[in-house]
C-alpha cells in the first residue's frame, strides 16, 4: 500500500496545480490584509474591522476556509480521477498488483495531504500577510473580541482553529472525488462541485435548525470553538463530519470498483 | 503443467442496450503468438479490457493458468504485461521516469531492469527525454518496454502497430517474434490487419459482432482442399459450357477478366489439356492462392461460419 501512496504523492507533487493554488493562497493572505488596512483607513468608523496582526490569521481563516478553500479544493481534486480517466493514465495503476480500493484510498490520502498543505500555507502566509499591513498589537485582537494571550498562545490557538478545518474540508473534498468518479469530465466535475458549494452555503443560510447536516457549517468550526460560541455541539459536529467522510468513502469505493475503464 | 495460459469462457458484455460480446470463448496456449482478428467495432478492445479487469463482464470468466483473474487479481496481473490501445504515459516525465514509476509499484524488481527493457526495445538513448517529445513509434516501443518490465508470461497488445509507418510496423513485429522465441513469452495480439496475423501469429481467432467465428492455426486455416483458378479469356461462353461437363470442376462463375473456377486439387493440368484439346482460346490460367484476407472476408462479409 505504501508504494501506491508514494506513486500518487509523486504525481501530486510534480503537477503544477498544488503550487499554483498555494501561490493564490499566499496572494490572498496579503490581499485580504491590505483590504483590512484600506477599510480601516478610509472606511466608515462603523465598518472598521478590529483586527491586528496577531488576530489576522484567524480572521483570514474565516474568509479563506469559509469561502475560498472549498473552491480551491474543487479545482485541486475535481480532476483527480476524471483527468486521469481522460488521459488514459488511470489504468496504469489499475493494471498493477493493487486492488481498486487501494488505488482509490491512495488518492484519498493525497487529498488529505493536499488539504493539510493548503491550510499550512494559509496559516503560515497569514502572519507575514498581517504584519505587512497591520500592527502586531499588545493583545490578540480579532473582530470585537480581545484575548489576553501571549504571542505563543495566540499562535497555538490559531493553529488549533486551522486544524479543526482539516476534516470538514476533507469531507467536502470527498464529495468532489465522488463526483469525479461518476462524471468522467473534470470541467463538469469542477462546475458541479462549485455549484454544490454555493448550494450548501445558501441552504445553510436559509434553513435553520438543521445546520448540523451541512458540511459547510464546520469549515470554520475552529473559530467558533475558539470564540467559545459554537452553534453546534462538538459531538454532533464530529458525528456529522465522520458521517460525511464514511459515506463518501464507502460510495466512492463502491462506484470506483464497478466503474468500467474505457479510455 | 497446464498448457493453456489464457482461457476465456462465455464472455458477455453490454454497454446499455448494445451487446458488444456475445458469449466469447477462446484459449491461448503457452508460447502462442495469438492473433485476435476482427473488423473495427467487433469487440476486440472490450475483450482485452475484460481480461485485464478494466471492464466488468455481465457473464463469463477469464482464467490465467487455470486461476480466475477476477478473484485472484493481484496474483494474476503480475504475470500479464499489456499495452491497451495507444500506449498512454505521463507525458511531462521522461521515458525512464515513466518506467521507474511503474517499476516502483512492484515488489523486488531492481532498477537495472529498466535498462534491460529499454535495451530490448532500442530506446536507451532517448530514455532521458520527455515522453511528449516522442513519436508514436517510440511510444509504442516504450509501451512494450513497460509491458515487459515485470517479466510477464503473457503480453497482451492491442493493435500494436496502429498508426506506425511500414518500417515501424516491421520493427515491432520483429521485436515480438524475437521476444516470443528468446524469452518464451506468450503474446495475445488484437489487430484488424490481416497481413499482420499472417506474418506474426501462429494461431488466430476471428471475431465478428462480439462472437468468435473461427479459431485455429493460421497455416491450417489457409490450407485449401481445392484449387482456385482464374481463366483469362474472351470466350467465356465456350469455356463455361466445357467446365459444366467436367467432373473435377466444382464451381465456375464469370469474373472481370474471364472466369473464376474452383477445381479439385491437382486437376489444373487436366483443365488446361481439355481447353487445348477442344481448341478453345484462352490467354492465361492463373492459380489463386488463399490468403487470410480472402478467408477473413469470406467469413466476415459472406457470413460463412466454419464452426
Amino acid at each position: 500500500m505504501s508504494k501506491i501512496i508514494r506513486y500518487e504523492l509523486y504525481k501530486f507533487f510534480t503537477a503544477k496545480k498544488i503550487y499554483v493554488l498555494c501561490f493564490i493562497t499566499v496572494a490572498l493572505a496579503f490581499l485580504i490584509s491590505f483590504t483590512v488596512k484600506v477599510v480601516n483607513t478610509m472606511g466608515d468608523v462603523n465598518q472598521r474591522i478590529n483586527v491586528n496582526a496577531q488576530g489576522f490569521p484567524l480572521y483570514f481563516s474565516l474568509e479563506y476556509a469559509g469561502q475560498i478553500m472549498p473552491i480551491l479544493c474543487v479545482i485541486l481534486f475535481g480532476g483527480l480521477i476524471s483527468d486521469e480517466y481522460r488521459d488514459g493514465t488511470l489504468k496504469l495503476a489499475l493494471l498493477r498488483p493493487y486492488k481498486r480500493h487501494e488505488v482509490l484510498w491512495a488518492k484519498i490520502f493525497v487529498m488529505f495531504v493536499g488539504v493539510v498543505i493548503l491550510l499550512i500555507v494559509a496559516f503560515v502566509s497569514s502572519y507575514p500577510g498581517g504584519l505587512t499591513f497591520l500592527e502586531w498589537g499588545n493583545s490578540f485582537l480579532m473582530d470585537q473580541l480581545s484575548f489576553d494571550y501571549s504571542g505563543f498562545q495566540g499562535i497555538a490557538t490559531t493553529l488549533l482553529a486551522y486544524t479543526y478545518t482539516i476534516f470538514p474540508m476533507l469531507a467536502f473534498s470527498l464529495l468532489v472525488l465522488l463526483l469525479s468518479i461518476l462524471i468522467d469530465n473534470s470541467g463538469v466535475t469542477i462546475g458541479i462541485g462549485i455549484g454544490v458549494h454555493f448550494l450548501l452555503t445558501i441552504l445553510s443560510d436559509y434553513i435553520s435548525g438543521i445546520e448540523f447536516l451541512f458540511v459547510n457549517s464546520y469549515y470554520i468550526y475552529g473559530i467558533h470553538f475558539f470564540m467559545h460560541q459554537p452553534a453546534i455541539e462538538w459531538v454532533t459536529a464530529a458525528a456529522s463530519i465522520a458521517g460525511y467522510i464514511g459515506l463518501s468513502v464507502l460510495a466512492a469505493t463502491k462506484f470506483f470498483a464497478k466503474k468500467d475503464i474505457l479510455s | 503443467m497446464n498448457n493453456t495460459v489464457l482461457d476465456i469462457e462465455n464472455l458477455h458484455k453490454s454497454f446499455g442496450t448494445r451487446e458488444v460480446l456475445k458469449g466469447l470463448s477462446l484459449k491461448v496456449e503457452r508460447g502462442d503468438i495469438y492473433g485476435f482478428l476482427g473488423p473495427n467495432g467487433s469487440g476486440k478492445t472490450t475483450t482485452i479490457r475484460c481480461i485485464l479487469g478494466l471492464v466488468h463482464p455481465q457473464q463469463g470468466r477469464v482464467l490465467l493458468n487455470g486461476q480466475e483473474i477476477q478473484s485472484n487479481f493481484k496474483a494474476c496481473i503480475v504475470k500479464i504485461g499489456t499495452v491497451v490501445e495507444t500506449p498512454k504515459f505521463y507525458e511531462q516525465y521522461s521515458g525512464y521516469r515513466n518506467l521507474k514509476l511503474m517499476l516502483d509499484l512492484y515488489q523486488d524488481i531492481p532498477d537495472r531492469r529498466i535498462d534491460e527493457v529499454l535495451e530490448i526495445v532500442g530506446m536507451r538513448e532517448r530514455a532521458g527525454d520527455k515522453v511528449k517529445t516522442y513519436s508514436l513509434g517510440m511510444k509504442q516501443r516504450l509501451g512494450l518496454a513497460r509491458a515487459l518490465l515485470h517479466q510477464p508470461e503473457l503480453v497482451i497488445l492491442d493493435e500494436p502497430t496502429n498508426g506506425l509507418d511500414p518500417q515501424g510496423m516491421k520493427e515491432i513485429r520483429e521485436m515480438i517474434i524475437q521476444l516470443s522465441s528468446e524469452y518464451n513469452i506468450t503474446f495475445f495480439i488484437s489487430t484488424h490487419l490481416l497481413n499482420e496475423v499472417e506474418v506474426l501469429c501462429n494461431r488466430v481467432g476471428i471475431l465478428k459482432n462480439g462472437q468468435k467465428i473461427a479459431e485455429g492455426e493460421v497455416q491450417s486455416l489457409l490450407k485449401q482442399e481445392n484449387e482456385a483458378l482464374e481463366i483469362v479469356s474472351a470466350d467465356c461462353e465456350s469455356i463455361l459450357s466445357l467446365l459444366s461437363r467436367l467432373k473435377f470442376v466444382l464451381s465456375a462463375k464469370q469474373s472481370e477478366k474471364g472466369l473464376h473456377a474452383e477445381i479439385l486439387k491437382g486437376y489444373s493440368y487436366m483443365l488446361m489439356k481439355e481447353l487445348v484439346d477442344k481448341n478453345i482460346r484462352f490467354d492465361y490460367v492463373i492459380p489463386k492462392t488463399q490468403s487470410l484476407e480472402s478467408y477473413f472476408l469470406g467469413l466476415t462479409e459472406g457470413g460463412k461460419n466454419i464452426e
